[in-house]
């Protein structure tokens, strides 16, 4: 079961823009204030990592969600 | 720059190995022309059995991925996993005829008697393939719990349709209740798919259920990110699929949550409209919440690989579903 903590931090930081910018701002201290446990912390920090705060529309977050070619080239 | 564990060389050599063990499966039909061919049109579908050669991520060559991360080869697989291709095939056909709304399907141009024989067929053609094993040396045990996740593959796949044909946006429903739905739908079956390979390869008890986590996990994030793409796209929000990031904005009653619970129970265009709800939606944070759900699971299953690793198993080739 996720924990309602979790839920509640992605609401709030959606609610309004001040709550918006207090998160973008120190994500690290915002979350702190949230009982969640270790690995979600971390999760809400990758997802803001990899995609920011995603609003509508957001080409990086399409860009992201395609399939991509790591099977068939080279890495580098 | 680095070698490439994935290469096209590779999937495209083991993808022939693969096509040729399914198309040596269709042997019974042999004597009787028209229906080896209706068959055989069914697979080379793209993505399906004999049309995946260049599919990627290659899904269809898990099983002896994981053989291979186990052992270092790939061939004791072939039969588990052209067995699993034939299930997906009649489990797509019939997922074909219980959408009946698709004009590209094999039912429009065959008829729904010609479709259902054949799906039926392919499903003991499985049955028939996977007595193969025998011919790979595995175990008797092995074999068996080969065959008895073959049939599991199917029956959570039909379970998991059941559910997603039947989950309603309604004040009862929770993530649970998706979730549950997405394991058996999509979970399952790449957690199937693992400890099939595992099991081909002689892997131990510890080593097979971490692997089958491990597919577990990389099939949750591959259905909740299709599942945001199908809200970006607008296709689950014309027809009212209740995934994740509606259940989220429903259920913490966001702002809109009401105009949603409208649309998606009422069918009501007039006061909401499908590119509304995607505005609700992402502004909402349900697209934001839906994506830590899958760095959730990513974790989970970076751990679990990692556990894998140490226990030597060979897990470049794993990795890459997880990129």
């Amino acid at each position: 079961m996720k924990s309602q903590g979790l839920k509640e931090l992605v609401s709030n930081i959606y609610r309004d823009e001040t709550t918006k910018e207090s998160f973008i701002s120190n994500p690290h201290s915002f979350i702190s204030r949230y009982k969640l446990t270790t690995r979600e912390k971390k999760a809400v920090l990758s997802a803001h990592a990899n995609f920011g705060l995603t609003a509508s529309n957001s080409t990086q977050l399409e860009a992201a969600l395609i399939e991509r070619d790591i099977w068939f080239t080279p890495q580098s | 720059m680095k070698s490439n564990p994935g290469c096209l060389k590779w999937v495209q050599e083991q993808s022939g190995f693969l096509i040729e063990e399914i198309t040596n499966s269709l042997s019974p039909l042999l004597d009787n022309a028209g229906f080896y061919n209706v068959i055989q049109e069914i697979l080379s579908a793209t993505k399906r059995a004999t049309g995946t050669a260049n599919t990627q991520p290659p899904w269809h060559l898990l099983p002896l991925i994981a053989c291979h991360a186990v052992c270092g080869g790939c061939k004791k697989a072939l039969p588990a996993a052209a067995s699993r291709m034939l299930l997906l095939a009649a489990a797509d056909i019939f997922d074909d005829l219980e959408d009946a709304d698709s004009m590209n399907t094999f039912s429009v141009k065959y008829g729904t008697a010609v479709t259902i024989n054949a799906a039926t067929t392919l499903i003991f053609l499985a049955e028939k393939t996977a007595a193969r094993l025998k011919n790979r040396h595995l175990s008797g045990e092995n074999a068996l719990k080969i065959i008895e996740l073959l049939n599991s593959t199917y029956i959570d796949a039909c379970s998991g349709q059941h559910l997603d044909l039947t989950l309603k946006l309604n004040k009862d429903i929770s993530e649970e209740d998706y979730l549950n739905t997405i394991s058996l739908k999509s979970g399952s079956q790449i957690e199937y798919a693992c400890e099939i390979g595992a099991l081909s390869a002689g892997a131990n008890k510890n080593i097979t259920e971490k692997m089958g986590a491990f597919g577990h996990e990389i099939g949750m994030i591959t259905q909740i990110a299709n599942d945001i793409r199908g809200i970006i796209i607008g296709n689950d929000i014309i027809n009212r699929k209740p995934t994740l990031p509606v259940i989220f904005a429903y259920t913490q009653k966001v702002a809109g949550y009401k105009q949603l619970g409208s649309f998606f129970k009422e069918r009501n265009h007039e006061t909401c409209s499908p590119s509304m709800i995607r505005d609700i939606l992402f502004s909402a944070g349900a697209i934001q919440y839906s994506l830590v759900i899958i760095e959730e699971y990513k974790q989970s299953a970076h751990d679990i690989l990692a556990a894998l690793m140490k226990s030597g198993v060979r897990t470049e080739r794993l990795g890459l579903f997880l990129k």
